[in-house]
């Protein structure tokens, strides 16, 4: 054993002399592996982040009040991004909280995690002092300045050691590589993390350059059997870059080009290369009943299959089959679910209006008001982390528990509900027969929760004539929606919020968590004398979250499917898309004048062109995939002992 | 031997540098002949005891409802144990829910289930009993009644077990600075204190969410709460301890500054009446008594607590969470903070003091620190400087009066560690903290609350969080990381909580809270679970820890056939195919792999030494 070891030891050794000699940009030594060489470039990467941050520092400390001097921080602090997008492919990789919470989040106060009582942390890093360098009088804000950039400084020392302790491993930069691909696409051009520059496309060139970089040493070992592979990638990465350093201008940027040229084929390209090496994925290094959020062995960005929904729930897929979604559709449809017999889950997302109700808040129990906000779509809202306009639920199965024990809505209880179904000799030989290991007590939360689940994730989409388009699959798509496109991705700023490709608040490049935004929603439409709606939202959601930067937050929903889910907003105070638009455009609630102290929403106005409103809301229109989502049940299940209960309508009579 | 490992490093770290990185062929041929060595399996066995949202409690007539049943609420936290000396039965179990729900018939807040256990004769398998409470409540899961007794409940997170007669207090956590923190409830009347501790208390009327935020005592067996011990103060309690007298109680706060406060009761077994104290190191009367008095008769020094503590110049800590005590000595964990801002400082300004448990973490990862006199260390502790990722557990000996550090969390590496070295072993952010005897021998059970998941709290590439359960063998003198035995992860995404062992010291209870909604049911609820058999299984540990390192001797793979873990005799690169020779698992640096995610069946481990195992999954 040890011999025949021996010999393909010296066996590779001599193959890594031969591939290293001839690869002129690789390692040097050929003692060095591929992960040590890039692990190497990227410590000296971290360096020069560190030495970015001390130049801006001492110049920070004796800046002036002259227009100079005010320069010379700029371009320090634009130094100190170029190093930063250098590395930010495996520093956002190994410890996205550290870089969110003190190098690169944005500028935005939040609140300490897993803290004992409410507390309130003031923004820091590299966003928040874009804000001062960049902004009206930057030597008013000195001492400000110096603070932040002092606090910087203190925490690039705890950077700099956690980040030089990882032992670097090949699929590492594989994983950062690719997923730093989604965060060029869905937070760098689309100006993000750049709150006051114009330097976003200048950054991608810089991240698409560094990436190409940290893969250049992997290319000699796949080129003998893979040559053309190798090729179009590093053709790709070199035509990326100079498409990038040719476009610089930040309104003009062709966002679908970039994307349909460079990021999706490279998305691809990594990966095969990977593969093609044996380098293991994430699947084989975790444990195989781990649930990932973003399918790695998809392809494309708008990959149909990019995000596993059974992240987002307590269904497995072996668990999700036929039986099981039409169980759950079945009990979707049916109002014996609520304490009247009257309303079902279908009477507030019904599924030709795109799994709403055209109401501007839905009609609540006995027709009696309203309940308090506007009924959101279904579709594809499994791709969430928390529910409800005020984000106060975090789980898709606990969501559904609100609308049971709501008095406005179906007004019961778990056990009451299970109870009666318990009475239907037809429901209980359904559950049994999709449940067989609960045969002594079939209707109970874990499998109601489970059907009713494996059907919302039913109503999942991917597939408009804008994702066809994307992914090649048809050359069509009218002009107006591109550069309709292009404005949600750039100038309108839609796409900082509203995150590709699920269009909502559902964070990149992991998908773990969904954000809320503060807009300033008025009680009335923008005819009416602009008066904040009183509907607190998050403020009121979850009791941990109690804190006024949450005042008038609410859950930033997707756009996907919008042309069919009038009225809009939490409130529903917007009747068409056109309204919409127009109240982003004016800057939400502060941009028409109104105090709204926590807005996340630049209050400056868009200055779009009425040509430039009509193509946003052409592109937003044409998202729409509603396949395989409408069919109904042709009956519900009988209650044999219950006649007056086997005349209730299909839907419910809401 | 150390030099055999040091050795075994420097061939493995050649691997890496030359060609151990490349690659495990996606698919292999799967002609081998390996070898297979059999050890017996591990002793442990797991039974899931109680699901949240899924198991049944009985409920008290609450809020207009009828006494009835309602679907057990989630968050569990602490467990507590009651010994029960007059029947064969073991014991009830109390468990905590951390999470205010809004709940017509089981309360508004946090709240408690309790349930009775007894074990099984033959298999020692915990059987959940059937009761018959004295309000005519039937069943097995029973949910504590707050609101008619003592008011409702916060999140109910830590506790208290006495160890003397098995007493159960539950702690109130989130801390509430006004009615407004409390309007998800039904009820913001003021709060009419109807209560036998003795001084301002009775009859007082305070705002409702005054009556939040306390240590409570609560029945277990009658699932019902007697007292909020006002006595105590109004904290954000998380744990405490009762000493063997029945007189003595620590008690911690889960805040920065969070103190550490001392309870002597008149009369042993009465907690009505007794004297409060703050923790204040620096205390100069002499003989050191490092205890200061806070008149505890006064509602308004119990409802301010803080502000008392800190005018008196109290010791502060960065967020105590679980307090439990041995062979006369307390330990407490400090779980840590990311980011300590300014809480120190106003703090100081407000009259409190730091002590000296912080030179140690400070200076091992600020090396620049080392040298520095220790007033400067502090100084850097107060403005700020020290972010506390990790956490610690403390000491206290009441002999010296000091506080001092047991075992610090981490490590933290300041120089990149080779590949096979990176820790397998990292405590972040200890919370749970008990001590479980097992054959006579001490060992202090830990559980992680991870406080986030930068700086290596979780492996790197990997963004969820897993909470860890370790074991510590107390015998040994000065623990360090590496002594650590760990016994279970929960599901993805849990705390691993509430760890007590029953008094035999056969079983341990554990709850695994918030889970992530990826594991299979039971797994994506919170539970209560027993793990039983610690009694055959701590001298299997202790041999685990044993096993030398050797790279001379051939790799031994055990045990064969294994169900979860699987142990190597040395570091490991190797992959795992299945019979198809199609690549499954790649793992790298490893000593021990989890594999109970294989489907049963026949398996082999290929090294990148060229080995080849056979394995069975069972």
């Amino acid at each position: 054993m040890k011999q025949s070891y021996l010999i393909l030891f010296s066996i590779l050794i001599f193959l890594a002399c031969i591939l290293f000699s001839s690869f002129s940009s690789g390692p040097e030594t050929i003692a060095d592996s591929p992960g040590n060489y890039v692990k190497s470039q990227y410590h000296a990467g971290i360096s020069d982040f560190g030495r970015a941050i001390h130049n801006l520092e001492i110049i920070a400390l004796s800046l002036d009040d002259n227009t100079a001097a005010v320069t010379d921080l700029q371009k320090s602090f634009d130094q100190l991004r170029v190093s930063y997008k250098k590395i930010e492919f495996f520093a956002e990789y190994f410890d996205p909280e550290f870089i969110k919470d003190y190098i690169n989040g944005p500028p935005l106060k939040s609140l300490e995690r897993k803290s004992p009582s409410l507390s309130i942390l003031e923004p820091e890093g590299m966003q928040v002092l874009e804000e001062l360098i960049y902004g009206e009088d930057p030597y008013r804000e000195k001492a400000a300045i110096n603070k932040l950039v002092q606090a910087l400084n203190d925490n690039f020392h705890y950077f700099k050691t956690y980040q030089q302790s990882i032992e670097m491993a090949d699929r590492y930069i594989f994983e950062a590589s690719r997923f730093q691909l989604i965060r060029v696409f869905s937070l760098g051009v689309t100006g993000f993390d750049t709150p006051m520059t114009d330097n976003a496309i200048k950054e991608a060139s810089i991240s698409m350059q560094s990436v190409f970089e940290a893969l250049k040493p992997y290319l000699p070992l796949a080129k003998k059997k893979h040559s053309p592979m190798v090729e179009k990638l590093e053709k790709t990465f070199r035509g990326a870059v100079t498409y990038l350093n040719e476009n610089e201008d930040f309104e003009t940027f062709d966002r679908m080009e970039f994307l349909k040229g460079y990021i999706n084929p490279l998305y691809r390209l990594i990966l095969d290369l990977q593969l093609s090496l044996g380098i293991e994925t994430y699947y084989e290094t975790a444990p195989l009943t781990f649930k990932h959020s973003v399918n790695y062995l998809a392809g494309n960005l708008f990959d149909e299959s990019l995000l596993n929904p059974y992240y987002y729930l307590k269904i497995r897929k072996i668990d999700d089959n036929k039986a099981l979604v039409d169980l759950g559709r079945t009990l979707f449809f049916d109002p014996v679910l609520s304490g009247s017999n009257e309303r079902s889950c279908a009477s507030c997302h019904q599924p030709d209006k795109g799994f709403t109700d055209g109401n501007k808040k839905s009609i609540a129990m006995d027709f009696k008001g309203t309940v308090d906000r506007n009924a959101p779509t279904l579709i594809n809202a499994v791709y969430a982390d928390k529910y409800f306009y005020d984000l106060r639920v975090g789980e898709m199965e606990n969501q559904i528990e609100h609308v049971i024990f709501d008095k406005r809505e179906f007004h019961t209880s778990y056990l009451q509900m299970f109870e009666k179904l318990e009475q239907s000799e037809e429901y209980v030989t359904w559950f049994k027969s999709v449940f067989p290991d609960w045969e002594h007590e079939p209707i109970n939360k874990n499998t109601f929760s489970a059907a009713i689940t494996a059907y919302l994730k039913s109503l999942s989409g991917f597939n408009s004539p804008f994702d066809q388009y994307v992914r090649g699959e048809t050359d069509e798509l009218p002009e107006a929606v591109i550069n309709g496109f292009n404005l949600f991705m750039g100038k309108a700023g839609c796409g900082t919020c509203h995150f590709a490709p699920t269009f909502s608040g559902l964070v990149p490049p992991l998908y773990h968590e969904s954000e809320s935004e503060v807009l300033g929603v008025t009680l009335h439409n923008l005819d009416s004398m602009p008066v904040i709606d009183p509907d607190v939202g998050r403020y009121k959601g979850n009791l941990k979250e109690h804190a006024n930067i949450y005042k008038h937050s609410f859950k930033t929903t997707t756009v996907r499917n919008v042309s069919l889910t009038a009225p809009y907003m939490h409130n529903g105070v917007f009747e068409t898309l056109e309204e919409v638009v127009e109240f982003y455009d004016r800057g939400g609630g502060q941009g028409l004048g109104l105090d709204v102290e926590f807005q996340t929403l630049p209050p400056d106005p868009l200055e779009l062109t009425d040509l430039e409103k009509q193509h946003l809301v052409k592109f937003m229109e044409v998202l729409v995939d509603t396949t395989a989502m409408t069919t109904q049940p042709v009956r519900l299940p009988v209650f044999e002992n219950q006649p007056e209960l086997n005349q209730r309508i299909i839907g419910g009579i809401y | 031997m150390k030099k055999a490992y040091a050795m075994l490093i420097f061939v493995l770290t050649f691997y890496v540098n030359s060609y151990g990185q490349y690659f495990f062929d996606v698919s292999v041929d799967t002609a081998w002949t390996p070898t297979t060595v059999v050890l017996p399996p591990s002793p442990l066995k797991f039974q899931v005891l109680f699901v949240g949202g899924s198991d049944k409690v009985q409920t008290t007539a609450t809020y207009g409802n009828e006494p009835g049943e309602a679907l057990a609420k989630q968050w569990h936290d602490f467990i507590g144990f009651t010994p029960d000396d007059e029947s064969d039965d073991l014991g009830w179990v109390s468990v905590n829910h951390e999470r205010i729900n809004s709940n017509d018939s089981i309360g508004d807040g946090g709240g408690m289930t309790v349930f009775k256990v007894a074990r099984d004769p033959v298999t020692d398998e915990i059987i959940i009993k059937e009761q018959t409470l004295s309000d005519g409540r039937q069943g097995k899961f029973f949910n504590v009644d707050f609101v008619n007794t003592v008011g409702e409940t916060g999140m109910n997170c830590g506790g208290i077990t006495s160890l003397v007669d098995g007493r159960i207090w539950t702690a109130e956590e989130w801390f509430r600075n006004s009615n407004d923190d409390i309007s998800s409830l039904r009820n913001q009347d003021p709060f009419t204190i109807i209560t036998d501790i003795p001084g301002d208390f009775n009859g007082s009327v305070i705002e409702r969410y005054q009556n939040f935020n306390y240590m409570v005592e609560i029945d277990p067996r009658e699932a019902k709460a007697i007292r909020k011990q006002y006595n105590w103060g109004r904290q954000p309690f998380e744990g405490g301890t009762i000493m063997s007298d029945n007189q003595t109680v620590y008690l911690g706060a889960d805040a920065t500054p969070g103190f550490f406060t001392k309870f002597i009761a008149e009369t042993p077994g009465d907690f009505t009446k007794g004297k409060l104290y703050v923790y204040k190191h620096d205390a100069l009367t002499a003989p050191i008594d490092p205890w200061v008095e806070i008149d505890n008769k006064s509602l308004d020094n119990m409802l301010h607590f803080a502000e008392r503590a800190l005018a008196a110049g109290g010791t502060m800590f960065n967020r105590l969470e679980w307090l439990t005590n041995y062979d006369g000595k307390i330990y407490m964990s400090e779980t840590g903070r990311d980011g300590l801002g300014t809480r120190f400082e106003r703090g100081i300004a407000a009259g409190g003091v730091l002590d000296y448990h912080w030179l140690e973490p400070v200076r091992s990862r600020f090396p620049q620190m080392v040298d520095k006199p220790d007033d400067q260390v502090i100084e850097f502790v107060k403005r700020g400087g020290f972010n506390d990722y990790y956490g610690r557990i403390l000491e206290f000996d009441p002999a010296t009066g000091l506080v001092t550090t047991f075992l610090n969390g981490g490590p933290f590496f300041s120089e990149s560690p080779e590949f096979a070295q990176y820790p397998e072993k990292h405590l972040s952010n200890p919370d749970g903290l008990n001590v479980m005897v097992i054959d006579g021998k001490p060992f202090m059970v830990i559980c992680e609350d991870l406080n986030g998941t930068s700086n290596g709290r979780v492996p790197a590439g990997l963004r969820n969080r897993s909470c860890e359960l370790y074991l510590l063998d107390m015998s040994i003198e000065d623990p360090a990381i590496e002594d650590l035995t760990r016994i279970s992860v929960t599901p993805v995404g849990a705390e691993v909580t509430g760890a007590q062992a029953t008094p035999d010291g056969k079983t341990l209870f554990v709850n695994s809270q918030h889970p992530s909604t990826a594991n299979p049911f039971p797994y994506n609820n919170s539970l209560t679970y027993a793990i039983t058999g610690w009694d055959i299984a701590v001298s299997a540990i202790e041999d685990i820890e044993e096993v030398v390192l050797d790279e001379k001797t051939a790799l031994k793979v055990w045990p064969n056939p294994v169900a979860k873990e699987l142990k190597f005799s040395r570091v490991l690169d190797a992959a795992i195919y299945n019979q198809s020779g199609q690549r499954i698992k790649v793992f790298r640096g490893q000593q021990s792999i989890d594999v109970s995610d294989l489907t049963p069946g026949f398996y082999f481990l290929n090294t990148s030494a060229g080995e080849v195992q056979r394995l069975i999954i069972k």
